[in-house]
């Protein structure tokens, strides 16, 4: 300990003394926690950088079948009631891996996260029933570490609030005697005794996440395509693995899934964190697997550079070229393509060839309309349906296929309006993209034997004023179909200060049923979710959309806090829009 | 007397007190005239004094993580390039700031908090203890950042007062009671370019913590930047206007678009460059000012390399060279022309309406890269 630390220490006992503060507590060097993040029981978002805005976030482990549970869930209760209205964030941690319906069963009162994988209750080092953490959001550090039972953590929490206590203080009653409940950590205890093997268990992990973007050439800002990258890497590695960054575009797991949402399984979470808590060790393996696979994959681009994977198109869409300047953060780019079809076409699938993979970052396309743009009527409007072709995501190369018996219709002289987001990587460079279209004939459904079904799109918007630094506006629109319909996808569409979106249907008793949820809103990450299971919903049934923005500085996109912010299409404003792409039901 | 002293629990109090008063800086901090009328400058000014103690403790909690090693790695492979020029990479039309730094998450994750400690409301008392109250400087240190950040205090309120009508003697007083305490003032006269740039630690700090920089480097632009604003104001609605200007300036340099920071200085903000006419002025006030940011950088340095052993001795090393009256020096002509050839956009654009692109033929443009590392790992 340094005399300045000493010093402190000194005067922070010299002033509680003074102060009548009775319990000195024992302060160390500001302990960091790092950014994590999780789902409650009601599929909403934690991450405690996006705290900010309150003064600190108490977590108290949560273990169903620990005996003395109810009483220390008493003591979080009256601690929160003494700190009512103070800007401190209440929460539970459920390291026991329940059900969304086993917690709902447990009526707690308070949001309980879920850590399936252990791995925040690792970091927070939560190994008993009842121990509390309070973490301070801005400079994700921990302020306290005890228990539910410490008689001195109201005077702590105190304390803190009148920022007396800044570094971490551990409470009078060590967490390892105050009761019997400890959590077991089998994943953590496996890995210590013999930690993730790179070549077996880790490799493959990052190959099949992540190397398709990071990699020479991707749309990643590094590549991660040998193990001295990983190694490079490995602090950042973990810490957007805990707070749900990487992989993006995450969805709620608990809900509808779709194959443009991407996740990494609570056992490859675990495998990834605790190899890298060993040190990431290399192995002794002699052949670096992620870098051959790395070169396999350069090799195969190069083979596919020229091919469609279904074959000559029907026509090919010729973008004309975008510059992208060096450096900067780029703007959304409209394009309209005049289209030269004499007659109505139906498309049955297609797929981009990004002229520049490196710095598109993604790309929408719909039909539209000799008079409309990319919006349309979306500007003024708050149920818009348009036809959505499809977007573009990095990845490797892949073409759609819309399912059998439906087909997006291109109206005879309608055109094709184009979003384009580029990420500058440091050179200049022009991407011209190409789009192919394969047709099918509107009689000529020989898979189904039914006529071919037009795949719609449905906007769902709002209108709104964002008050400043609020961080939870809450917005909700609606869309009743007026017949049977399959819904296929959905899409959010916010600004910078999005914050979640949620779609839910109606139910025959008038309820509503959630069925696909982005509880993390990224500006950066809009895909079209291709749901798993299409939805059917019987004409004269609700779709709600029901979401929120964060326009406080707890928001990493915000621009300005302080700003009233109103709807509207252009950055600088808000919208709040779901698509819903879907086909009328099929006899 | 002597018995009354050695009672163990008034030697203890004593003792107390003593710290007390080593945390506690020279003076307290009095701006009632910017008080009163730009009530949200202060309230900057005073984050400016939270987030550069923070940015302190960053550092150090970063190179004291075992988690950090490979940034260690990757920093020491960047500096020794930069050993090998010839001449300064500070004040130069090359930009060296690449916004992901070495440390990359360390940093990262820093940043949002720092912003968001920009946005909170900070009094005045907490700002005077922000440096003491992180225990990572010496006290020295501490006694020699306090005072001069009351010296520019004081200049405000000189610049603010109508009723001061020879502003050159008043700032003349100023800067004799600062310079009266000469263990805790610095030199009055252009540094060396040197201290910056040639010393054993030299560009640690920037290159190692690029965004915590160029955080510490916005609020300096805003502090002199409202310096150059205060003096050349022709009303009080021009001066209400600049600064209210200004202060947009800073809102919108340490903004994030799509997570990444667009407008931040990638340069030291300097006197002749940023407030020219409060240079041209009193050459010997904005030697002050610009002797203690070259202060702020190189306490950076030695607090971020990963080679020092004894903070506290290099530290204390250092500030004796700042704090020296007669060494260390260079010629006002040799100083100028450093400050002054890199440009006004990298050190954040003039104090009057900005700027939004380089005047320099070698713009950023062609030589920042946001997205790619400089520091590529060796295999």
């Amino acid at each position: 300990m340094n005399k300045q630390k000493l010093k402190k220490i000194l005067l922070t006992n010299l002033i509680a003394g003074l102060s009548g503060i009775a319990w000195i507590p024992t302060q160390a060097a500001l302990e960091r926690i790092g950014d994590f993040a999780l789902l409650d029981d009601q599929g909403e978002f934690h991450q405690l950088s996006r705290y900010q805005h309150r003064k600190a976030m108490a977590i108290m482990s949560y273990v169903q079948d620990c005996e003395s549970m109810d009483e220390m869930l008493q003591d979080f209760k009256a601690l929160r009631e003494q700190f009512a209205d103070q800007n401190i964030a209440f929460l539970l941690l459920d390291p026991m891996g329940l059900s969304r319906a086993e917690l709902a069963g447990l009526n707690t009162g308070f949001p309980v996260l879920q850590d399936e994988g252990q791995l925040i209750a690792e970091k927070l080092q939560l190994d008993q029933a009842g121990a509390v953490r309070l973490l301070n959001p801005a400079r994700l550090s921990l302020y306290y570490r005890g228990s539910s039972k410490d008689v001195q953590l109201p005077a702590t929490l105190s304390s803190l609030l009148t920022q007396t206590i800044t570094d971490t203080v551990s409470g009078s009653a060590p967490a390892s005697t105050h009761n019997a409940c400890t959590i077991p950590f089998p994943a953590k205890q496996r890995h210590t005794a013999s930690p993730p093997d790179y070549a077996r268990d880790v490799a493959p992990v990052i190959i099949e996440n992540c190397l398709e973007c990071h990699r020479e050439g991707g749309a990643g800002p590094f590549a991660l395509d040998k193990y001295v990258s990983l190694l490079g890497w490995s602090a950042m590695i973990k810490e957007v693995l805990l707070n749900k960054r990487m992989p993006p575009a995450q969805v709620d797991p608990h809900l509808q899934q779709s194959g443009n949402a991407r996740y990494l399984p609570v056992a490859q979470l675990q495998t990834l964190v605790h190899w890298i808590d060993a040190g990431a060790p290399r192995g002794a393996v002699a052949e670096d697997p992620l870098e051959q696979q790395a070169s396999d994959n350069l090799q195969d681009d190069l083979q596919r550079k020229d091919t469609w994977l279904l074959g000559d198109p029907d026509f090919i869409v010729d973008v004309p070229a975008n510059r992208i300047p060096a450096s900067g953060i780029l703007d959304y780019l409209y394009v309209d393509i005049d289209l030269p079809f004499t007659e109505d076409k139906w498309v049955r699938a297609v797929q981009y060839k990004a002229g520049a993979p490196a710095v598109l970052h993604h790309l929408m396309t719909f039909v539209t309309a000799p008079g409309e743009d990319f919006w349309g009527d979306e500007r003024t409007g708050a149920q818009v349906s348009r036809r959505f072709l499809e977007s573009y995501a990095p990845g490797r190369t892949r073409a759609t296929e819309y399912p059998p018996g439906t087909a997006i219709l291109i109206p005879r002289g309608h055109k094709l309006s184009m979003q384009f987001h580029y990420v500058s990587n440091g050179q200049e460079m022009f991407d011209q993209t190409q789009l192919a279209l394969y047709f099918a004939e509107p009689g000529d459904s020989a898979t189904t034997g039914h006529k071919l079904q037009e795949r719609l799109t449905q906007a769902v918007s709002a209108q709104f004023t964002i008050p400043a630094n609020d961080p939870d506006f809450q917005v909700v629109a609606e869309q009743v179909f007026t017949e049977d319909v399959v819904i296929t996808g959905v899409r959010a569409r916010m600004n910078y200060r999005g914050k979640k979106m949620k779609f839910s249907v109606e139910q025959a008793d008038g309820s509503l049923r959630d069925f696909f949820s982005i509880p993390a809103y990224n500006y950066g990450w809009q895909p079209h979710y291709i749901l798993d299971e299409p939805l059917v919903l019987a004409a004269g049934r609700r779709v709600q959309i029901s979401g929120a923005f964060d326009n406080s500085v707890s928001n990493p996109a915000n621009p300005d806090p302080d700003k009233v912010v109103y709807s509207g299409v252009e950055s600088e404003q808000e919208m709040f829009t779901g698509y819903l792409s879907y086909h009328r039901l099929m006899d | 007397m002597r018995r009354i002293l050695l009672h163990p629990v008034l030697s203890l109090l004593l003792g107390f007190v003593c710290v007390f008063y080593a945390a506690t800086p020279t003076a307290q901090t009095a701006s009632p005239l910017l008080n009163a009328r730009y009530p949200d400058l202060v309230n900057y000014f005073n984050a400016f004094e939270m987030i550069q103690a923070a940015i302190f403790e960053e550092v150090v909690l970063t190179s004291q993580s075992a988690e950090a090693a490979i940034g260690k790695q990757l920093l020491l492979e960047s500096l020794q390039e930069f050993a090998r020029a010839k001449t300064s990479h500070y004040h130069s039309s090359s930009n060296h700031l690449a916004m992901l730094g070495p440390y990359r998450v360390f940093e990262s994750r820093a940043t949002p908090g720092l912003i968001a400690m920009i946005r909170q409301q900070h009094d005045t008392s907490q700002a005077n203890l922000a440096l003491a109250n992180i225990a990572v400087l010496p006290s020295e240190v501490v006694a020699v950042l306090n005072r001069g950040r009351d010296f520019i205090s004081g200049l405000t309120e000189i610049y603010l007062n109508d009723d001061i009508l020879d502003k050159h003697l008043a700032v003349d007083e100023l800067l004799a009671d600062y310079l009266s305490n000469d263990a805790h003032s610095v030199a009055a006269l252009p540094k060396s370019s040197d201290l910056l740039s040639k010393h054993a630690y030299a560009y640690a700090f920037r290159v190692g913590f690029p965004q915590l920089s160029g955080l510490t480097w916005a609020s300096q632009w805003l502090q002199l930047a409202s310096l150059e604003i205060m003096l050349m104001a022709s009303s009080d609605r021009a001066l209400d206007v600049g600064i209210a200007t200004a202060t947009d300036i800073y809102v919108e340099k340490i903004a994030r678009l799509h997570n990444s920071f667009m407008s931040l200085p990638g340069d030291i903000p300097s006197m002749p460059v940023i407030a020219p006419n409060v240079y041209s002025f009193h050459p010997g006030a904005a030697y002050v000012i610009d002797n203690l940011s070259m202060l702020k950088v190189v306490i950076g340095d030695i607090l971020t390399h990963p080679g020092v052993t004894d903070h506290e001795a290099e530290l204390k090393q250092m500030l004796a060279r700042f704090t020296d009256k007669n060494q260390y020096l260079e010629d006002e002509i040799d100083y100028l022309t450093f400050v002054l050839r890199g440009g006004i956009f990298n050190q954040g654009g003039p104090a009057f309406g900005g700027m939004t692109e380089s005047e320099r033929n070698r713009s950023r443009d062609s030589l920042e890269n946001p997205h790619i590392s400089r520091f590529p790992m060796s295999p």
